[in-house]
């Protein structure tokens, strides 16, 4: 199958598509962090997990429409970036080192107290609007390919549904947010 | 303003999709209207939010092909002492299982079907997408694929027999030849596994060792031995597997 062909076909949501790159560069990939960055074989599955990730956001993103090198290439270096990301991670929560005080400021926490709340409120809150916000927000469907997916009569009618499970998102954060 | 107009702004700002002039204008709301400013942490959060779940959800389904893939032996033979010792632990252990295959199952075919039975375990479903529940399954692909997952593997095979000429893709065949497989009908599922192979690039490892062990299963030793070489000769999943079967095949001629 051709790049373009593969990411046409994960840009439309075929998910088979995307088991067979995992399948088809996993043996290489993680042999090649063991040989290349010695790291062992579970951390070498997690960071190809991760770059497989990001391999299919980038897709989505269109970041990929025009790609220049092949599959195998850009997952490598994908995976080279991530080893580096998670290695400067895992060191810095073994040697316990504190993140940056400029990190932190009132906006900044108040922001991670009211994603924490979304993160819950949004496993509360289930099929169809949990799915409805992930397909726009992350899979980045439009709102014709929404209404086709979640069986809507056209794109206005997914659009209105999706405001509405942004409001009730909102309510149940906010209703948490004066209990605390 | 509404808030619809106020949510696709902060889209268009968070996503970088937002003109200069729209961007200035949104800074510029940002540091006079308190208001907006908490209008504009809240959808943050909440897009931060959906992506965050998305992701861990997606970490799990890859999780999920992993645990079901063979296990990676990336042992490398660096030492010779180290590598010798490998091979006669492997060696010991595949003769270990022709003397069990050998001596304590007399029949032919009883033996290769102790094999089969020690390789086979059906595919698991991961091409539906956004995991969608039997209930809300839209296309009759989705709900043949919901039944496969559930192990109905009956209903499953009806519903892909009723698209297969209308959807000729490699997955409705995969997972037809799977459902056949896991109910006993081999040919059938040589047919449809054939198919695959005939047609797309998508699961031709995945397809060469099923074939494989159906044609064990069917006693067809020669076809099984060339689908396990195919998979021999490059990297793949099965690569591990499909040696350790040929050898115990070899070893029982």
């Amino acid at each position: 199958m051709e790049n373009a062909e593969i990411i046409k076909r994960i840009k439309g949501g075929d998910k088979s598509v995307l088991e067979h790159v995992y399948v088809k560069y996993r043996a290489e990939f993680i042999e090649w962090l063991g040989s290349a960055y010695n790291v062992n074989i579970n951390d070498a599955k997690e960071i190809y997990q991760q770059s497989i990730m990001v391999f299919y956001e980038n897709i989505v993103n269109g970041k990929l429409d025009e790609m220049s090198s092949n599959i195998r290439t850009y997952l490598f270096s994908i995976g080279k970036n991530k080893h580096a990301e998670l290695t400067r991670y895992w060191n810095k929560n073994i040697d316990n080192v504190e993140l940056n005080i400029s990190d932190h400021s009132e906006e900044s926490d108040l922001l991670n107290d009211l994603i924490s709340l979304s993160e819950s409120a949004l496993m509360k809150m289930g099929s169809p609007c949990k799915e409805l916000l992930q397909l726009y927000y992350y899979h980045k469907k439009n709102m014709s390919e929404i209404a086709e997916i979640l069986g809507y009569l056209n794109d206005h009618t997914a659009r209105n549904k999706k405001y509405r499970c942004l409001g009730q998102l909102k309510e149940m954060v906010e209703e948490q947010l004066k209990k605390n | 303003m509404n808030s619809e107009y106020q949510i696709e702004l902060v889209e268009k700002y968070i996503g970088n999709t937002a003109t200069n002039e729209e961007v200035k204008e949104f800074e510029k709301l940002l540091r006079e209207d308190e208001a907006m400013k908490e209008f504009y942490l809240h959808m943050k959060s909440h897009i931060i939010a959906i992506q965050n779940v998305a992701r861990k959800e997606m970490l799990e389904e890859l999780k999920s092909i992993e645990e079901r893939l063979p296990v990676l032996n990336l042992e490398k033979p660096t030492r010779k002492i180290k590598w010798i010792g490998w091979t006669i632990a492997a060696a010991a252990c595949v003769a270990g299982m022709i003397w069990a295959i050998g001596f304590l199952i007399p029949d032919r075919a009883t033996k290769y079907d102790r094999i089969y039975a020690s390789y086979y375990e059906p595919y698991r479903n991961l091409v539906t997408a956004y995991n969608r529940s039997g209930d809300s399954a839209v296309t009759i692909k989705e709900q043949a694929l919901t039944s496969y997952t559930q192990g109905d593997y009956n209903k499953a095979i009806e519903k892909l027999q009723h698209i297969k000429y209308s959807d000729q893709d490699a997955v409705i065949h995969f997972y037809l030849a799977n459902a056949y497989m896991a109910t006993g009908k081999m040919k059938e599922a040589q047919d449809n596994f054939l198919k695959v192979l005939s047609g797309d690039t998508l699961f031709i490892d995945q397809t060469k060792w099923f074939l494989a062990l159906s044609y064990m299963k069917s006693n067809k030793l020669n076809e099984t031995r060339e689908f396990l070489s195919e998979l021999t000769n490059h990297e793949n999943a099965y690569k591990t597997k499909a040696k350790e079967m040929l050898n115990i095949i070899n070893s029982n001629q």
